[in-house]
């Protein structure tokens, strides 16, 4: 279908009747041009005269760097220039790191930490060359020996960082309410440990960059698919030891993917810019796959739980005791906090009261964490629904029931959590009976895949079926202020005055534009979640234009104010509450216009569809007209849209104290029918139930597929992907024969349901849901898992749950009987 | 991921790629390119020359006669996937084929390509052995047919010399009656683009399959990715012999191949679960062969 036919579709749809496109399936806009091939990204463009990077990465886990030859690479003729740290040091700094007491060069500085670490950079007239002069450098090491459990790494016996001392740089234990009297009182005390598998998003589009230093105005301009690039260019600044507007981030409106692996990219960005400084050459560098599966900073949570519960008799939960440790690999890069947003839904859907939260951050010689779709909260929703499993075999009581007893009601909104973040609004005991009824309706009848009969023949022939609904919540549009609490100094929090809070707001420029349109600027970046369309939307109801009226472009990071951006599911929210006011805005500053152009008062004049109006129905002037009469730059408006949670008392205390604020909470009841193979330990999913309410739904074609991509992800995680590593701390998934993404052939059918909760804490009662599928999905099928191998009594206690895996721990049962 | 500088040559005829062979022994053969490209990318192969035999039309067929099959080195999974006269004569072939990776792979790749890179993980290694089929190799010195039982060596290295070329793949027809074999290809993958973690290849003939219980005839079965070549299974064919099919002698399958394997570890699936697995998909794939022999 064509452009133009859809957005004819669009306005029989939404027109005719006088309704909104806003809750409506608008098609993608972004979609035509990606299909169509027309889509530029940041590999398609290369200027005259432009130079490619090659990098030289270790294959050593870690090592000391004993010398680095590089007169060779230096003689080849295509080579411009290379780089090792020597070089980068005498004229730039290091890179900021997440944690304070860390110093990371863009290349390494005398030790190797992961292998993969770059080590030197080259430059040369294009790739291909590039790639033969890297091969050119000779880099003699010492072997050390590497640290790749992180279990062991806690022991300090190896550091990955001489001067760090240690190998535990953060930690801390938080708790809430009298957890060791519920512990003490508790009638039975249920004890999981669990393991999550250290994944990460793989977009279809690696990391790429092409920097051109302009030597006249002494600035950079960086053209680059890096995410939140107005957040996170002092990356990027800092290391090149320039201000924020001499070095300008600008990125391409399609980014084929990022989920948060894209946020810490700064390493590729800064060495393009330091060398197109030092040639006076635009400098180009996209990350090819095994450089981003191995070494490009990219892996995500890998994790070791150990949750305890404090339980009545009757099954109620009376306390929770959560510890873990995550393994960030060799550098704590930007995303610390991910170890800390679980706080955020501390007790899941459940109502707790007394509640201990216990972390250990650990450094080993793997490469660094980023962060991923989910940000941490994934893994702690698996394990505390590992320990709830483990409790209802303990009690011997119905899983199902279990969880129900303990659901935080509908008449506890907004619920106050024990760790200070507030869920806006929902009633989870319903959504769990609904998907309930659903699922007996459809599937326990005659000929339905949970048919007992079915069940009991599959059973005969060693396939165990079963299925486990799940309430999980998913914390939507994070503050920014309490992200960096690892680098706050703690006992400046007890006294902290709410006055100190610095939250950042949302910002939307629009301006009518000479011919009557509305352009739209966002100051952050997309990833292929469709902001080009939601603001469209949005905008077009605001003034009562057609979406194709709207056309929506991005601002550089030198020129655009800070803001968060496009993470921690937040653009639904800060999109649709910017666009209201920057609507209100215009719609006034047209009125003003008018009003002075027909010489009356404000109140005479009336903005509708594209114009203003006199209430006396005597004269109209349209946006074109209007725009022409504008001397005082009335028809150009930055909207800033404050943080929901700034507004709201109820967010206070975890403001003051940096403690994680998601003033939205989304959630999904899910229901996968899993089967699995006890011969050959393959699990597969039958079909995929999920209700899922993100309150108000602004286009829900588009929250389906965040719905549908999700979930694929979370099957990947639950199932198949893993970045593994030998224990010499070579790194075994560099290729995507190994580190293995579900295809289609692994995503089963969905049955995807809504329902629509407002949340009371946001301008449009939309809530965060950039981040569902992920977050729930990996405990949704565990659960299943342990559903279908009740008999057994086997458990799902580490993802991806494999083939293998699966069969050692039946083995070791048929062994036990 | 750029390859190395190399010599690039294209001939258009078996001949003109022999005299490339002959006259550059260490070159590389290209066929659908869709493994050498990757090790080239990653350096782990840097050739001088590199032989692209994508343009020999004269080496992509199926011929199905009536006493032999043959199969044209340069024949696409995709065409192999989709004969009607492989799917009668050999249907072993066509399901190999079809598992092989996704479309974009299948509508490039080759039979010769996976016979000379020698995976034992490679579904038509496993398929070649399991027919007993024979492979057909040409230099500028002449030809020669090796078994494919004998032709596999070890972990990647086969009886193919430098300078030979891989013609055809071949298979004797009068041990497969279509009217009385079954054949099956069975395989653990966890992801459709990666390989095997085990993959089962079998056929099975029996005397009458319109009997109250057909007896076993004749069996062939080999393990893909269970050792370091493809493995013919003997143990796992004779026991089967003589008798209808029955669950201990599915069981004495399992057993045969769980005791042949003698696969090595790797990422989330060691030995020990690869011998099971092997066990298992072999069990699978003798019992849907007998099922397809006799009808059922």
């Amino acid at each position: 279908m064509s452009e133009a036919e859809s957005a004819e579709g669009a306005v029989a749809e939404a027109g005719a009747e006088g309704k909104r496109f806003t809750g409506t399936s608008v098609r993608r806009v972004e979609d035509h041009r990606i299909l169509s091939g027309t889509a530029e990204f940041v590999h398609d463009r290369t200027p005259p005269d432009c130079l490619h990077m090659a990098l030289v990465r270790s294959q050593q886990a870690h090592a000391t760097i004993e010398s680095i030859d590089t007169a060779a690479a230096e003689d080849h003729p295509d080579c411009a220039l290379v780089l090792t740290v020597e070089e980068i040091k005498a004229e730039f700094n290091p890179q900021p790191c997440g944690l304070h007491g860390f110093e990371e060069w863009s290349l390494a500085d005398g030790t190797v930490r992961f292998a993969g670490e770059p080590v030197a950079a080259v430059f040369a007239t294009d790739r291909y060359a590039a790639e033969d002069v890297a091969e050119l450098v000779s880099v003699s090491y010492d072997p050390l020996p590497p640290v790749v459990d992180p279990m062991q790494a806690r022991e300090d016996e190896v550091l990955v960082h001489e001067s760090a001392g240690t190998n535990v740089p953060d930690g801390e234990r938080l708790a809430f309410g009298d957890v060791e009297g519920a512990f003490a009182d508790a009638d039975h005390v249920v004890e999981r440990t669990c393991q999550w598998g250290r994944v990460s998003g793989v977009p279809l589009e690696t990391a790429g960059v092409l920097a051109e230093y302009d030597d006249d105005g002494d600035a950079f301009e960086i053209f680059s698919n890096i995410q939140l690039h107005t957040l996170v260019d002092d990356t990027i600044y800092e290391t090149l030891g320039y201000d924020p507007e001499d070095v300008n981030l600008v990125v391409p409106p399609d980014i084929g993917g990022s989920f948060g692996t894209k946020i810490a990219i700064h390493r590729y960005c800064s060495l393009a810019a330091m060398a197109s400084k030092l040639t006076g050459r635009p400098v180009k560098f996209v990350e090819d796959r095994i450089e981003n599966l191995q070494g490009g900073d990219m892996h995500s949570s890998d994790r070791h739980y150990r949750v305890r519960l404090a339980l009545e008799d009757d099954g109620t939960i009376s306390g929770m005791d959560v510890w873990f440790v995550d393994d960030f690999g060799a550098f704590p890069h930007y995303p610390v906090n991910q170890v800390l947003k679980p706080l955020a839904v501390l007790t899941n859907a459940y109502d707790v009261e007394h509640v201990a939260y216990e972390y250990e951050l650990v450094l080993t010689n793997k490469t660094a964490q980023t962060a991923y779709r989910g940000f941490g909260v994934d893994p702690h929703l698996y394990a505390l629904e590992m320990a709830m499993d483990q409790a209802a075999r303990e009690l011997g009581m119905d899983p199902t029931e279990l969880r129900r007893r303990n659901l935080i009601g509908p008449e506890q909104m907004p619920y106050v959590l024990p760790s200070k973040n507030v869920y806006d609004s929902g009633d989870y005991p319903s959504a769990l009976d609904e998907l309930e009824r659903l699922v007996d309706e459809r599937e326990r009848q005659p000929g339905g895949l949970l048919d007992p009969e079915v069940v009991a023949e599959r059973r005969e022939a060693g396939k165990y079926r079963g299925v486990q609904p799940t309430v999980m919540i998913e914390p939507g549009v994070s503050g920014s202020d309490w992200t960096d609490r690892q680098r706050t100094d703690k006992e400046t929090l007890a006294d902290r005055s709410r006055d100190e809070v610095a939250e950042l707001p949302e910002y939307l420029l629009g301006e009518i534009t000479p011919d009557g349109r509305v352009l739209a600027k966002l100051a952050t970046d997309s990833s292929g979640q469709g902001h080009q369309t939601i603001v469209a939307q949005l905008l077009a109801d605001e003034l009562g234009l057609l979406p194709s009226d709207v056309e929506v472009g991005y601002r550089g990071s030198a020129e655009a104010p800070t803001e968060y951006g496009s993470a921690a599911s937040r653009m639904a929210v800060m999109l649709s509450g910017a666009a209201n006011t920057l609507g209100e805005e215009l719609r006034r500053n047209l009125e003003t216009l008018a009003a002075g152009e027909w010489d009356v008062e404000v109140d005479d004049v009336t903005y509708r569809e594209g114009g203003v109006d006199r209430v006396n129905g005597t004269a109209r002037l349209d946006l074109q007209e209007l725009v022409a009469l504008d001397d005082e730059g009335l028809t150009r408006v930055e909207a800033v849209y404050e943080h929901p949670a700034t507004g709201l008392e109820a967010f206070d205390e975890a403001l003051r104290s940096k403690l994680p604020v998601y003033p939205t909470a989304a959630f999904a009841v899910d229901a996968p029918i899993v089967e699995v193979d006890a011969r050959t330990g393959e699990v597969e999913i039958l079909k995929f139930y999920t209700l899922r309410d993100c309150g108000t739904v602004l286009n829900p074609m588009i929250v389906d597929g965040q719905t549908a991509g999700g979930i694929a992800q979370g099957i990947g995680a639950a199932l198949t992907e893993e970045f593994a590593y030998s224990e010499t701390g070579q790194p075994l998934s560099t290729t995507l024969f190994d580190y293995r993404l579900p295809s289609i052939e692994r995503v089963p059918e969905m049955e995807i349901q809504h329902t629509e909760t407002p949340s009371p804490f946001t301008a449009t009662g939309a809530k965060g849901t950039g981040e569902g599928g992920m977050i729930d999905a990996p405990a949704a099928i565990a659960s299943s898992i342990n559903a279908a191998l009740e008999p057994t009594g086997v458990v799902a206690d580490q993802l991806p749950f494999t083939p293998d895996r699966v069969r050692a721990h039946l083995r070791d049962r048929e062994g036990e009987e | 991921m750029k390859p190395a500088p190399f010599q690039y040559h294209r001939p258009t005829s078996v001949e003109d790629a022999l005299d490339l062979l002959a006259e550059h022994p260490e070159a590389e053969v290209m066929a659908g390119n869709q493994s050498l490209g990757i090790v080239m990318g990653n350096r782990l192969s840097t050739p001088d020359h590199v032989v692209d035999i994508n343009r020999i039309d004269a080496l992509s067929f199926v011929d199905v006669a009536e006493a032999e099959v043959a199969v044209g080195a340069m024949t696409r999974h995709r065409d192999i996937e989709r004969s009607a006269a492989l799917r009668e004569a050999l249907p072993m072939l066509p399901e190999a084929a079809e598992q092989i990776a996704g479309p974009s792979v299948r509508s490039r790749g080759t039979l010769g390509g996976s016979i000379g890179e020698a995976d034992p993980a490679g579904n038509y290694p496993t398929a070649a052995v399991a027919l007993d089929a024979d492979i057909h190799l040409v230099s500028a010195e002449g030809g020669r047919s090796v078994p494919a039982r004998d032709y596999f060596h070890g972990y990647m290295f086969t009886a193919l010399e430098e300078a030979e070329l891989i013609e055809r793949v071949t298979v004797d027809r009068a041990s497969f009656p279509t009217d009385r074999t079954g054949m099956a290809f069975t395989e653990l993958k966890p992801v459709a683009q990666t390989w095997p973690t085990v993959s089962a290849a079998a056929a099975v003939r029996v005397d009458d399959p319109g009997a109250e219980e057909p007896i076993v005839e004749a069996a062939w079965l080999a393990l893909g990715n269970a050792a370091d070549v493809p493995l013919h299974v003997a143990g796992g064919e004779e026991e089967l012999v003589g008798n209808p099919l029955s669950g201990e002698a599915l069981d004495t399958v399992y057993d045969a191949c769980f005791e042949a394997a003698d696969p090595t570890d790797e990422l989330h699936a060691d030995a020990e679960y690869k011998r099971e697995a092997a066990g298992e998909y072999a069990r699978r794939a003798i019992e849907t062969a007998y099922n397809r022999a006799t009808g059922g």
